[in-house]
C-alpha cells in the first residue's frame, strides 16, 4: 500500500503562493507532521488538519511577489530613492525647509486661484439647457440693458418658430412675507412663467414642475423659505401672504432646493406671473423684466434678433437711424461677460477671473523656478555622489530616474501638504465675502484630480531640466577637480534666465499691487460731490409709506439726527432713467431721474450752484425740477439760464427751481450723467437719515424705537450705512486687492528665500576666495559689494522686462474705470527699491555670514 | 538596538532551539515545546518566529541532508547565534535581578 497522502488540491495551492525560498522546509515540516498525525489520529483528520496548517502558513512574508519585490532591483532602487531623499532632506534642513516652503506656496496658491476661477466660470453651469437658454436684452452698444418690456417675451414665442419656450422674471424685491404670525423681510423673489420649470433645471422636492406656477396663486419656495415659515410641515397647500401691492395671499404649490450658489438670478420664492391681467402682459412699456428664450435645438439666433428689433422700432417708434439692438446672452455667460443696466446681482468680471488665475500661475511658476534652481544647486553638492555612481556602473537613465525619484517625493510631499492647508484652511478662506470656494477636499474632491495634474505638470517643468542637468557630470571630471562639486558656471544661463524671469514677475506683481491699492484707496477717499459718511439708509414699502410723515417727524425729535429725506432712490442704488423736455419742444432729453423731496439736497450736503431748493409747498398739479451741470449742457447747450424755464417730464409739467453741482450718485467706474431731480412727496423707494458721527450707536437705537412704535405690526426696519453701500459698490476690486496683497506678500517670500539660498550657495563655493580676500586686507563692504553684484546685474535686466510689462498690465486694468489715478513712476521706482533692498538685505545677510568667518577656519583644510 | 528585545514566545522558541542543539526545526521545536509546556504550538506560529529571529541574527538557519520520511524533502535546521545566546543570558539576568529585588511577600489573603 502506498503511503498515504496529504490533498493534492492543497499541496497545489501552498505550491502556489508560498515562494521558492520557504517552500521545501515548509513542505517537507507539513508533511512530516501528517504523517504523524495519520498514525495518531486517521487519515481524515489529518488531512484536514493539513488544509488548515497550509492556511495558517499563509502570510505576506511567505507570499511568491513579496519574495520577488525585496529581490527586485527595482524595489530596492526606490527603497533607495526615499532613503537618499530623507537623508538629503535632513542634511540640508534650511533647504529642505525653503523647497518644500515654496513648493507648497506655489501649489497652494495655483490651486486657490484656479478653484476661484472654475468656480466663477461655473456659474449657471447646472442648467440642463444651458446651451439653448438665452436672456433677451435690448440696447445699443453703450447702454445695453438686461431687463425688456413684458411683452418681448410672448412675442418672440408667437412670431419664431426656433424658439420653443419663454419665460418672464419680475424681479420682487424686499417685501414683507407674513404666515400666521411669524413675518419675515423677504429679499428675493420673482413673478414668473410657468415655462421656467422647463427651461431651467430646478430641482423639485415636492410638487408638479410642469404645472407648479400655473395658477395665478400659486407660489414656488424653495426648502429653506420652507423650513424658516413652515418648520418640519408640510407646505403644500398652505398659504402665504406677501405685502406686496397686488396679489396677497398665495398657495404653496410646490418646493425645491435652494437656488445654487452659482446663479446669476438668486431667490427666495417664485409666484406666478398671472395675476396680471393679459393685456398688462402683453404691454411693451418699461423695461423692468428679465426675459429667457429657449431656442430648438440648432436654430440660428439672428432671424429673432432683427425681428425683435424691428418690433421694438415699430413699438416705440424709433427712427431707423437710432442704434437699438437686440442682446440674447447665453445664462450660463451672463454673470461673468454682462454687467447692464437693470442687472439683478453685482455681477462679475472675467477679466478679474483671468487676472487672479494668471497671478496664481505667476505664483507657481516662481516657486517652481525656485524650486528647480535650488535643487539643481544642491545638487551640484552631490557630483561626488554621482560620479561614484557612474563609477560602479549607474547608467545616465538610472540617475535621471533617481532624481526624478526624488523629485516625485518631494513633490507629492508638498502637494499632500497644501491639500491639508486648502482643507483645513477652507473656513479661513470663506470669511473673504463673495469667496466661498469649495475649497475643502471633502465638500470638492475634483481637487485631487487637479493636484495630479499640477504635480505631472510640474514634475515635467522642474524635475526634468536638473535631472539632466545633474545626471550629466562625469565622474573623471569631479574626481580631477577634487572639490567633490562643480561650479555654477556649467549651468549658468538657464539658471539666469529663470532668476531674471522671477524677478521680473516679482516686479510686475509688486507693482500691480501698489497700482490697485492706490486706485482702490483714491475711489473710496475720492470727493463724489455729496456726503457718504454720515447717513443710513433704509428701504421704504407701501406699508411704511402710509404713515411715512408720521415717523419722519418723530425721527426727527431724535437727538443727533440731522434731518430725513425721502426719495425714490440714493446714491449707490440704480436710478431710472427717463425722458424730459423743455415746455414747447417736442424733442425728449434722455436723462437719470430722481424723485426726491425738499430735504434731500440737505440731507446729502449737494450743493447748490443756483436758485433755491425746492418749495415746500406747491399748488396741486405743478412740482419743481432741479437739473445737475451736466443735464444743462445738454438741454441747454446755447449757454441760457435755466434756472425758472419749465419742462415736462411723463406729464407733469414744472419750474426749474435749481442747478446743482454734478455728484457721483453710482460708482466711480462710470461718470456722472446728467441728472434730473423731481419735487415729489409720496411713495418713496428710500428714506435717508442725516446723523452726527458721535451719536451713531444712539441714533441707532433710536431709529429702531421709533419705528417699533409707529409700525407695531411690522418688523424692525433694517437701516444700511451709506459707505457700507458703497464699499460693496467696490467689493470686487477689494476682493482682488485683498488677494493680490497675498499673492504679492507671497511672491516676495519667495523671491526672498531663492535670493537667499542662491546667495549662501555663492559664498559657500566662494568661501575660499573670500577668506584670502579678508587675508590679503580686503574690507568687508567691498566683499559684500563683490558678492552681490551678480545678482545686481540680473535685477537690471528683470527689471528692463518688468517695468513695461507691468506698464502694460496695470494700465490695462486702469482703462475700466471712468476716474483713475495716474499710473507714476513712483510705484515703478518702489518696487524697485523694494526689490534692491531684499536683493541686498538677503544676499547682504548671507555674504556677511561667510565673511566675518575666521579665514583661518576656511584655509586650514588647505 | 532595534530588535533586541525578545517576546515570550520568541523566548521560548530561542530556547528550545538551544536545547535541540543540531536538531531544530519546527517539527522538533513543536514536540519539544509541547513536552515542557505542555502547549501546543501551530508549525506555522514557529515559523514565523524562526523567520524573525533570523532576520534579528539570533538564530542561523542551514539546509539539512534528504530524508525518507518527508517526501523527499530536505529540512532546514536552525542553530542559536551567540548573539542570540547572548540576548537569552541577558533576559535571564534581568529576570534574576527583579526576583532578587522582590520583598518577601508574605501570602496571606486571610487578612
Amino acid at each position: 500500500m502506498k503511503d498515504p497522502l496529504p490533498p493534492k488540491w492543497i499541496d497545489r495551492f501552498l505550491e502556489w503562493y508560498c515562494s521558492e525560498y520557504y517552500l521545501e522546509e515548509v513542505q517537507g515540516d507539513l508533511y512530516e507532521w501528517f504523517e504523524r498525525r495519520v498514525k495518531r489520529d486517521g487519515l481524515r483528520k489529518a488531512r484536514f488538519m493539513y488544509a488548515i496548517d497550509v492556511f495558517r502558513y499563509f502570510k505576506l512574508f511567505r507570499l511568491k511577489p513579496f519574495q520577488k519585490l525585496i529581490n527586485n532591483s527595482k524595489y530596492l532602487s526606490m527603497k533607495n530613492i526615499f532613503k537618499i531623499t530623507y537623508r538629503n532632506l535632513i542634511r540640508d534642513k534650511i533647504s529642505g525647509f525653503i523647497r518644500i516652503t515654496n513648493l507648497v506656496l506655489g501649489i497652494t496658491i495655483f490651486m486657490l486661484s484656479l478653484v476661484y476661477a472654475r468656480y466663477e466660470l461655473g456659474y449657471d453651469g447646472h442648467h440642463v439647457k444651458k446651451d439653448r437658454l438665452y436672456r433677451v436684452g435690448a440696447g445699443n452698444p453703450d447702454s445695453p440693458w438686461a431687463a425688456t418690456p413684458l411683452g418681448v417675451g410672448p412675442f418672440a414665442l408667437d412670431q419664431m418658430p426656433e424658439v420653443k419656450r419663454m419665460t418672464r422674471m419680475v424681479p420682487i424685491r424686499n417685501t414683507w412675507a407674513r404666515r400666521g404670525e411669524d413675518l419675515f423681510y423677504e429679499k428675493s423673489g420673482f413673478e414668473a412663467d410657468s415655462s421656467i420649470f422647463e427651461m431651467f433645471s430646478y430641482e423639485f422636492i415636492r410638487g408638479n414642475p410642469k404645472t407648479a406656477l400655473v395658477a395665478p396663486e400659486s407660489m414656488v419656495i424653495t426648502e429653506s423659505f420652507a423650513k424658516k415659515y413652515f418648520g418640519v410641515e408640510n407646505p403644500m397647500g398652505q398659504t402665504i401672504e406677501l405685502l406686496i401691492d397686488r396679489g396677497e395671499k398665495r398657495v404653496i404649490t410646490g418646493v425645491i432646493k435652494d437656488v445654487p450658489k452659482q446663479s446669476h438670478l438668486p431667490f427666495d420664492y417664485l409666484v406666478s406671473i398671472y395675476t396680471l391681467p393679459d393685456d398688462y402682459l402683453r404691454s411693451w412699456r418699461n423695461f423692468f423684466v428679465y426675459t429667457y428664450l429657449e431656442f430648438e435645438e440648432g436654430a440660428s439666433l439672428e432671424q429673432t434678433k432683427s425681428v425683435v428689433k424691428d418690433e421694438y422700432v415699430a413699438q416705440y417708434n424709433l427712427d431707423e437711424s437710432e442704434t437699438i439692438a437686440t442682446i440674447l446672452t447665453p445664462v450660463n455667460k451672463i454673470h461673468l461677460y454682462t454687467n447692464h443696466e437693470k442687472e439683478y446681482a453685482d455681477n462679475g468680471n472675467v477679466y478679474y477671473v483671468y487676472i487672479l488665475f494668471c497671478i496664481g500661475l505667476f505664483v507657481l511658476i516662481i516657486s517652481c523656478i525656485n524650486f528647480i534652481n535650488l535643487t539643481v544647486i544642491k545638487g551640484l553638492d552631490r557630483a561626488k555622489e554621482v560620479g561614484l555612481r557612474k563609477t560602479v556602473g549607474a547608467s545616465r537613465s538610472q540617475l535621471i530616474m533617481q532624481f526624478l525619484g526624488e523629485n516625485t517625493i518631494l513633490l507629492l510631499f508638498s502637494g499632500v501638504l497644501s491639500l491639508l492647508i486648502l482643507t483645513v484652511g477652507s473656513p479661513f478662506f470663506k470669511e473673504f465675502p463673495g469667496l466661498e470656494l469649495p475649497l475643502s477636499v471633502i465638500e470638492n474632491p475634483s481637487l485631487l484630480l487637479i493636484l495630479l495634474a499640477v504635480l505631472i505638470v510640474l514634475q515635467l517643468l522642474s524635475g526634468l531640466y536638473p535631472s539632466l542637468v545633474l545626471s550629466r557630470f562625469r565622474p573623471a571630471e569631479i574626481i580631477k577637480s577634487g572639490s567633490g562639486s562643480l561650479s555654477l558656471k556649467k549651468v549658468g544661463f538657464t539658471r539666469q534666465a529663470l532668476i531674471v524671469t522671477q524677478f521680473s514677475l516679482s516686479i510686475i506683481l509688486i507693482i500691480g499691487s501698489l497700482i490697485v491699492y492706490r486706485q482702490l484707496n483714491f475711489m473710496q477717499t475720492q470727493d463724489l460731490g455729496f456726503q457718504k459718511d454720515q447717513v443710513v439708509l433704509f428701504k421704504l414699502n407701501r406699508q411704511i409709506n402710509e404713515k411715512y410723515v408720521t415717523f419722519r417727524n418723530r425721527l426727527l425729535d431724535v437727538p443727533g439726527i440731522k434731518s430725513v429725506a425721502g426719495s425714490s432712490s440714493v446714491p449707490g442704488y440704480r436710478v431710472m432713467f427717463e425722458g424730459v423736455r423743455v415746455v414747447g419742444d417736442d424733442e425728449n432729453t434722455g436723462s437719470r431721474l430722481l424723485l426726491a423731496d425738499q430735504y434731500f439736497l440737505e440731507t446729502y450736503d449737494i450743493e447748490i450752484l443756483d436758485g433755491k431748493n425746492f418749495s415746500d409747498q406747491v399748488p396741486e398739479g405743478r412740482t419743481e425740477y432741479m437739473l445737475n451741470q451736466l443735464l444743462v449742457q445738454e438741454m441747454f447747450p446755447d449757454g441760457q439760464n435755466p434756472v425758472g424755464k419749465q419742462l415736462i417730464q411723463s406729464g407733469d409739467t414744472g419750474r426749474v427751481v435749481a442747478v446743482i453741482r454734478d455728484f457721483n450718485f453710482k460708482s466711480l467706474h462710470e461718470e456722472v450723467e446728467p441728472l434730473l431731480m423731481k419735487r415729489y412727496i409720496e411713495n418713496w423707494g428710500y428714506g435717508s437719515v442725516k446723523f452726527e458721527a458721535k451719536s451713531t450707536s444712539e441714533m441707532l437705537t433710536a431709529l429702531e424705537a421709533v419705528s417699533q412704535e409707529i409700525y407695531p405690526d411690522l418688523p424692525t426696519i433694517e437701516v444700511e450705512f451709506l459707505n457700507d453701500r458703497f464699499a460693496q459698490l467696490y467689493s470686487a476690486e477689494t476682493k482682488l486687492q485683498e488677494i493680490v496683497w497675498i499673492f504679492c506678500v507671497v511672491t516676495i517670500i519667495l523671491t526672498i528665500s531663492g535670493i537667499f539660498s542662491i546667495a549662501t550657495y555663492n559664498a559657500q563655493k566662494r568661501a575660499k576666495e573670500i577668506a584670502i580676500r579678508k587675508v590679503l586686507g580686503g574690507d568687508l563692504p567691498e566683499l559684500i559689494k563683490q558678492l552681490s553684484m551678480g545678482f545686481i546685474y540680473l535685477l537690471i535686466t528683470a527689471l528692463l522686462i518688468g517695468l513695461p510689462g507691468a506698464y502694460f498690465l496695470t494700465a490695462w486694468w486702469l482703462q475700466d474705470f471712468a476716474y483713475q489715478i495716474d499710473i507714476s513712476p513712483l510705484s515703478f521706482i518702489l518696487s524697485a527699491v523694494l526689490l534692491f533692498v531684499v536683493i541686498m538685505v538677503s544676499s547682504g545677510f548671507v555674504t556677511l555670514r561667510a565673511a566675518s568667518r575666521n579665514p583661518a577656519d576656511t584655509l586650514k583644510y588647505e | 538596538m532595534k530588535g533586541s528585545h525578545l517576546g515570550e514566545f520568541e523566548e521560548l522558541v530561542l530556547l528550545t532551539t538551544a536545547i535541540l542543539n543540531d536538531n531544530a526545526y519546527t517539527v522538533t521545536i513543536a514536540d519539544e515545546i509541547l513536552s515542557h509546556t505542555e502547549r501546543s504550538v501551530t508549525l506555522s506560529s514557529i515559523h514565523t518566529v524562526l523567520v524573525r529571529l533570523e532576520k534579528k541574527g539570533f538564530v542561523q538557519s542551514y539546509m539539512g541532508g534528504v530524508t525518507q520520511e518527508r517526501g523527499g524533502r530536505r529540512r532546514r535546521l536552525y542553530k542559536i547565534t551567540s548573539a542570540g545566546y547572548a540576548c537569552l543570558n541577558a533576559a535571564r539576568d534581568v529576570r534574576d535581578q527583579m526576583w532578587s529585588a522582590m520583598p518577601n511577600l508574605s501570602f496571606d489573603f486571610s487578612a
